[in-house]
């Protein structure tokens, strides 16, 4: 291997992303772009629900009792005086739910007998009907403690189902996925995308004609782009603790090593991406076949990989995404927890190692 | 000196037979030229002269060495990589990095080249003064005109002087001035230790060359001297002038003379190849005209002769095109008044305006990028203009509806054909999009069948046929409708010289019926066919006029022909815009 050779060729490259507005919009700007989606709309956490509130009652405790559902983040409240009002809200999709405090409910609260409400929730959509009921029901009893607190002991059960959704922050969670998409994409796609148009432009069969061997090539191309995850990792772990306030429980030196290994990995599948299509448009379909689908569905990032078949969990070793996702949600969220990290690491290194045979294999000195 | 043994490539699981079991020498210290139409298996060739691509079958030696093409490792041969140290190799796409400045293109081919120290530095003065690039060292590749382009790849072929150069197609798309200069660089630089390999498919390119090797098909059908191939003809080309009848008509009647293999419309000239009868006998049954005097042949015309002649003596589209009658008969078909189209900053085509009368070939000319295609565009209404009016039979474009396109024809510049469907198939499915039906439909398809001679093919499927032939049934797909106005983007571009020949016969044909014609093109000796011709570049229109008065433009030189008077127009052009450019500032 030419040394000289191979530096002028990553510096060569290093000129074309800074040129080229493309490469830094997909190191960059798109990141960006899938903290956000992921951070505020992609969260577990459905809040500010729209619900009705019938206020029959008049007394001072249905008063506090409407106070605590309309300060609630889970809803956003709107105090009617009608039932029929509240229907026809509801008919019209303005809310999702309506909560009916009967007469007397103060007086019979007061009295200490038999209290109630009424919760009635949209059954066209379970999922958020669901919510409702749990989240109204739950806020309910916080009431009836605070009204008794020696009810406690008959009502921890209740309190229970209450806290069915963790208070935990979803997004901390999804975080890590999110990281895992941004490398895999800056370093599938866009290496696939530049070697496609390198074939497209000639400037590829250009340079095979010279006495450039294959391993110069390769390294010539994994340097800069290797450069450019790294950075846009480190952008993107940044632009999540502040814009987020993402926890980062271990350290740079188990993060580092186990990004190293995975970027590796998507920069040597960008590579074989590109060198059998040779085609941008072709380039950038597989690119996304193979990597942004898989992460997002076989990772364990979105969906839970042991609720899937048995054939599908074996299916979802196979794809390194599904290491990395659980390194990076290690050390974010619990530290370094070296058993895991290593574990991980080692694998995604040894498909980058067979993975590069096999780029070797294909990448030849021929245009065929 | 290279030699090529019995080399055989296939591709598609073989279907497609690329290089047909090709023989040939390519000796040192001369320009050797790959000539032949697209597809003919020029690139595949080259290609694997590089050491990029591995035949099927065949051996090639180098200074008497043995190449190791199949990478046995055998080591008495000479390896690929050995080859790839003594080779340049300038790809069809040039290999520049459009991104990169001319120099740090340069600086990066220099080190792909291992070039470094003083000799890198001698290299890069020499290149840079040899392409006039100098001035621009720090303008992105991307920037640069395509003769520019031309010569920088060129440019970064030549900084460690090869022994072999192999250059793909490096006239493509360049003006006839930057062809001049490229040939001027690489003569330059022969001597007895170098063998330049240089593929085209311009015709008339060979005659600058040294010694030729003709490929059609994936055959070798003619290899030595273009000059020797000339002489064969020497003596059988005679030229009448100032044709004052009909010049299509008698352009047809005399290639049905027995003896005539060949028969060309020049202008008001009409040029005729004949297979060695005497034109004594020859002009004795015809009547009225002025004795034709003898002409120089042209590679051209060794080409044809070499390839047979022409096959048929008359198009029999004749037979199925009417007469077509205009109301007006001095009216335009076809008008461009002021037409201007912007690409953001960037003026393609700069107020351009001309008419084009019935039964007449209108051609514009121009290099690539000119703007000749995005005038012809407007033209037919696939571009909306931004200012100015596109007119076709009276009818403004833009307000012109389905019934009144059924007027025209068209045949774009790639095939927009189906390709997954067989030649029936596309033959039936235009003729129903043209609204023909019934009885019509059926004689339009079977006529058609006939005219291009697609009997034995029509069950094919459109995209693996030859180029020639997917050009044909484009042609075919255009015209059975019958159009008054047919507009043909480089109907010719890439087909072998005969296919040519044909296409013209069967434009001048349709012409002699009455029916008008828009076409663009870069063949020089094509245009001479046109009644009038606009010269457009860098999106102004430069010149209009017939063949013959364009070619008044340059009648100092003792031989006008119309790509000298090309030359000295863009010339012109440029030294004006120059000249305005030092003004402003």
């Amino acid at each position: 291997m030419n040394i000289k050779t191979v530096k002028a060729l990553i510096f060569k490259e290093l000129k074309q992303i800074r040129r080229d507005a493309s490469s830094i919009l997909v190191a960059f700007i798109m990141p960006l772009t899938l903290l956000v989606i992921f951070g505020y709309g992609l969260s577990f956490d459905i809040k500010h629900i729209r619900i009705d509130i019938v206020q029959q009652d008049s007394g001072k405790l249905s008063k506090d009792l409407v106070d605590l559902y309309s300060h609630s983040e889970y809803f956003t409240t709107n105090v009617v005086t009608s039932t029929q009002e509240a229907k026809g809200n509801m008919e019209s999709g303005k809310t999702m739910g309506t909560i009916i405090i009967p007469e007397n409910f103060s007086e019979k609260a007061q009295r200490g007998q038999k209290a109630e409400i009424q919760i009635i929730s949209d059954g066209t959509d379970p999922n958020t009907a669901t919510y409702i009921e749990a989240y109204a029901q739950g806020l309910f009893n916080k009431y009836l403690l605070s009204l008794k607190p020696e009810l406690k002991n008959k009502t921890i059960n209740i309190i229970n189902r209450l806290w069915f959704n963790p208070t935990t922050e979803s997004i901390h969670f999804l975080m890590a996925g999110a990281l895992t998409m941004i490398l895999a994409i800056v370093g599938t796609f866009l290496t696939s995308l530049v070697v496609a148009k390198e074939w497209e432009r000639g400037t590829m069969e250009a340079m095979i004609a010279t006495p450039i061997s294959v391993n110069e090539i390769i390294v010539s191309k994994i340097v800069p782009y290797f450069g450019l995850c790294i950075v846009s990792l480190a952008f993107s772990l940044l632009y999540g603790k502040f814009a987020f306030n993402m926890p980062f429980e271990g350290s740079i030196l188990s993060m580092g090593l186990v990004s190293s290994a995975f970027i590796l990995v998507s920069l040597i599948v960008g590579l074989i991406v590109s060198t059998l299509a040779k085609n941008q448009f072709v380039a950038g379909m597989m690119a996304v076949m193979v990597t942004f689908l898989p992460t997002m569905m076989l990772s364990g990032f979105v969906f839970e990989i042991k609720s899937m078949p048995i054939w599908l969990q074996a299916f979802s070793y196979v794809f390194p995404a599904k290491y990395f996702v659980s390194s990076i949600r290690t050390i974010c969220l619990v530290g370094d927890i070296w058993e895991v990290i290593l574990q991980d690491t080692i694998v995604l290194s040894i498909m980058a190692l067979v993975l590069y045979k096999f780029l070797k294999k294909k990448l030849r000195k021929n245009v065929e | 000196m290279i030699e090529i043994k019995n080399l055989t490539k296939r591709f598609n699981n073989g279907i497609i037979t690329a290089l047909d079991n090709i023989s040939c020498q390519i000796e040192s210290n001369k320009i050797t030229g790959f000539i032949g139409p697209d597809g003919a298996g020029k690139t595949t060739l080259l290609r694997i002269l590089a050491g990029i691509l591995t035949p099927n079958t065949g051996e090639i030696e180098i200074s008497g060495q043995t190449l190791d093409i199949y990478e046995k490792g055998n080591s008495d041969f000479l390896s690929i990589h050995e080859l790839q140290k003594m080779t340049s190799y300038m790809p069809q796409k040039f290999g520049l990095y459009e991104d990169l400045t001319v120099m740090e293109n340069l600086e990066l081919y220099a080190q792909l080249q291992r070039l470094e120290g003083n000799g890198k530095q001698q290299a890069f003065e020499n290149v840079l003064q040899m392409t006039k690039l100098a001035n621009f060292t720090n303008r992105l590749a991307g920037n640069l005109s395509g003769g520019m382009k031309q010569k920088l790849g060129l440019a970064c072929a030549l900084l460690k002087k090869p022994k072999i150069l192999i250059l793909d197609e490096p006239s493509v798309g360049v003006d006839p001035i930057s062809r001049r200069d490229l040939i001027g660089m690489v003569n330059s630089m022969l001597d007895e230790d170098t063998t330049v390999l240089w593929s085209t498919a311009y015709l008339d390119e060979a005659e600058n060359l040294d010694y030729v090797i003709l490929l059609n098909e994936g055959k070798v059908i003619f290899q030595g001297n273009p000059k020797e191939a000339i002489d064969k003809v020497k003596g059988r080309v005679y030229v009448f002038s100032d044709v004052t009848r009909d010049k299509r008509k008698f352009a047809s009647h005399l290639l049905k003379v027995d003896g005539v293999i060949d028969s060309v419309i020049a202008g008001k000239n009409i040029k005729i190849l004949t297979n060695g009868r005497s034109i004594q006998e020859i002009t004795s049954d015809l009547q009225d005209i002025k004795e034709p005097r003898s002409a120089l042949p042209i590679f051209e015309d060794a080409c044809i002769d070499i390839l047979g002649g022409m096959a048929e003596k008359e198009s029999p589209v004749l037979q199925y095109i009417d007469d077509v009658k205009f109301s007006a008969i001095d009216a335009n078909v076809v008008e461009a008044i002021h037409l201007t189209k912007r690409f953001g900053d960037f003026i393609a085509v700069n107020d351009i305006s001309f008419g084009v009368k019935p039964g007449r070939i209108f051609g514009l000319l121009g290099p690539n990028g000119s703007g000749k295609s995005t005038t012809f565009r407007m033209l037919c209404g696939l571009l909306r203009q931004n200012s100015g009016t596109a007119k076709i039979a009276g009818i403004d474009i833009a307000d012109m509806g389905s019934d009144a396109k059924m007027n025209i024809g068209y045949m774009a510049q790639k095939f927009s054909l189906y390709s997954m469907l067989s030649v029936r198939q596309n033959l039936d499915f235009f003729s129903g999009a043209y609204r023909l039906s019934g009885k019509e439909r059926q004689n339009a398809v079977k006529s058609m069948i006939e005219i291009f001679h697609f009997g034995d093919i029509q069950n094919i499927n459109a995209g693996v046929l030859s180029l020639g032939f997917k050009q044909r049934l484009a042609l075919a797909c255009a015209i059975m409708h019958k159009p008054p106005v047919l507009f043909l983007d480089e109907p010719t571009s890439g087909v072998d010289p005969i296919t040519r020949k044909e296409f013209w016969m069967h434009i001048n044909a349709m012409v002699s019926r009455g029916m008008s014609v828009v076409v663009t093109t870069h063949f020089m000796d094509e245009a001479e066919n046109c009644d009038e011709i606009a010269l457009v570049y860098r999106g102004k229109m430069r010149a209009m006029g017939s063949p013959d008065e364009l070619k008044e433009i340059c009648n100092n030189e003792e031989n006008p022909t119309l790509e000298k008077a090309f030359i000295k127009i863009v010339e012109v052009a440029d030294q004006n815009e120059q000249f305005t450019k030092t003004f402003k500032e």
